[in-house]
């Protein structure tokens, strides 16, 4: 017997936390590294995100049963570049210093992994409901994520929140986590602590654990060694 | 036929319809973007010409900030009195990624080059957008250091793009790992400066004074 698909609830809390894109399937990593140098850049390449994985769920769902195995990747590359393309014309219309600082970025959405993973598992397969539903669970996971790096960097990397200072003047900014190298590092600490709150053989240490306990999580733990 | 149609008629729709939509889009977007890009060149325009400063559209129409000269926008420059300082010429051509569009700073003869400013590109990240840093643009915003004098860089021979840094005020230094955005950037100003030299002569010589505006 197949496998009954998710619900929306399930897509969309999945999306958050146990399917997370950046912490949990690592997808859209280059722009996580490249633009989580400031909480703006980042929420601005999560809106233009949320916009194209909504907008291709609309569109895919209505049109999945017309998909040919063979054309799928083909239309769903089609459909995210046109998407991507009014994005990035949106954005250099009304935020035109924003769109100057993510520079390439935005056109990079066409090949930004989560997008099409999501035409592939889901819009395809599901009706316009639970296909908004992973959209806005996958959307706001990858915004969660970017966020998380961002705020990390620009709070450390530079004493400031979107732009207002939060650690004062006498805060040696640490200016490797606002430069490149510190988008690595922090996004592997995040990854290896959410890793550990989310590890079923350690304590919760922390109230997030239990969080993501609640809200379901599928990663295996490998066996414990007997001595 | 039939079945490459029957397989492939999704596909011609979407594209079809996409195509009509980006270009509803383009149509209504696109004044929004090109008053955003003229802002952001007049604003430039005390940067890439010295003593120039920024005209105030509140006050005077884009017909007396600009002309349109062989294709290219220029941009007048003038000082607080209102003199002719230089020009700033607006001009586009491919990069290594995609379309790369400049201001290009030239003094009011258009003999030398006094800055640049990278208005637009979508080269690769880490390498080709390296062309909008100082790394790459001093020379033609600082000019070069040429025995022990400061000394722009000229636009009576064509520039070129060299491996190392040289004296000649012809040349320019490649970025490591993209010589190809390097050497684009540099065709740019030399096809420009092709084009719009001899039609700002030429309308001298046609009794309309170089310094002067519409």
């Amino acid at each position: 017997m197949a496998n009954a698909l998710p619900t929306v609830g399930q897509r969309f809390t999945n999306g958050l936390f146990s399917e997370n894109p950046t912490f949990r399937q690592i997808l859209g990593i280059c722009p996580t590294l490249a633009v989580t140098y400031s909480v703006a850049s980042a929420l601005t390449m999560a809106g233009a995100v949320t916009f194209v994985l909504v907008c291709s769920a609309i569109l895919i769902s209505q049109i999945r049963h017309l998909l040919k195995p063979h054309l799928r990747i083909l239309v769903f590359t089609l459909t995210i570049a046109v998407f991507v393309t009014i994005a990035d014309r949106l954005v250099a219309a009304f935020l035109y210093d924003m769109s100057k600082q993510l520079g390439p970025y935005i056109p990079l959405i066409i090949v930004n992994c989560i997008i099409i993973a999501r035409c592939e598992i889901c819009f395809s397969k599901q009706g316009l409901v639970p296909a908004i539903g992973d959209a806005l669970g996958q959307a706001g996971g990858h915004t969660l994520g970017l966020l998380a790096i961002a705020s990390t960097r620009e709070i450390l990397g530079k004493g400031t929140w979107g732009g207002m200072s939060v650690l004062g003047d006498s805060w040696p900014a640490w200016g490797v986590l606002a430069a490149a190298p510190g988008a690595f590092l922090t996004l592997g600490l995040l990854l290896a602590l959410v890793n550990h709150l989310t590890d079923k053989q350690a304590k919760p240490m922390w109230p997030f654990g239990a969080l993501f306990n609640l809200l379901g999580r599928k990663r295996q733990v490998a066996p414990v060694r007997e001595k | 036929m039939k079945k490459y149609i029957a397989d492939a008629w999704l596909v011609i729709v979407l594209g079809l319809a996409f195509g009509a939509a980006l270009a509803g889009v383009q149509m209504g977007l696109g004044p929004v973007i090109y008053q955003n890009k003229l802002n952001e060149a007049l604003s430039r325009i005390p940067a890439l010409v010295p003593h120039a400063v920024q005209p105030d559209l509140m006050k005077v129409s884009p017909d007396q900030v600009m002309l349109r000269e062989a294709g290219s926008t220029i941009y007048y420059a003038r000082d607080e009195k209102g003199r002719q300082v230089g020009w700033v010429i607006q001009a586009a051509g491919q990069g290594f990624a995609d379309r790369i569009e400049v201001l290009i700073g030239v003094s009011e003869d258009v003999s030398l080059i006094t800055g640049l400013y990278v208005l637009d590109h979508k080269e690769s990240p880490g390498y080709g957008d390296r062309i909008a840093t100082p790394e790459y643009q001093d020379p033609f915003n600082k000019g070069k250091v040429v025995g022990g004098e400061l000394r722009r860089l000229r636009t009576d021979q064509p520039l070129k793009v060299t491996p190392e840094k040289t004296d000649s005020l012809h040349e320019v230094k490649a970025l490591t790992g993209a010589t190809i955005s390097s050497e684009s950037v540099a065709a740019i100003v030399n096809d420009a400066m092709a084009k719009v030299k001899p039609a700002l002569r030429a309308r001298a010589a046609a009794g309309q004074p170089v310094s002067g505006g519409n």
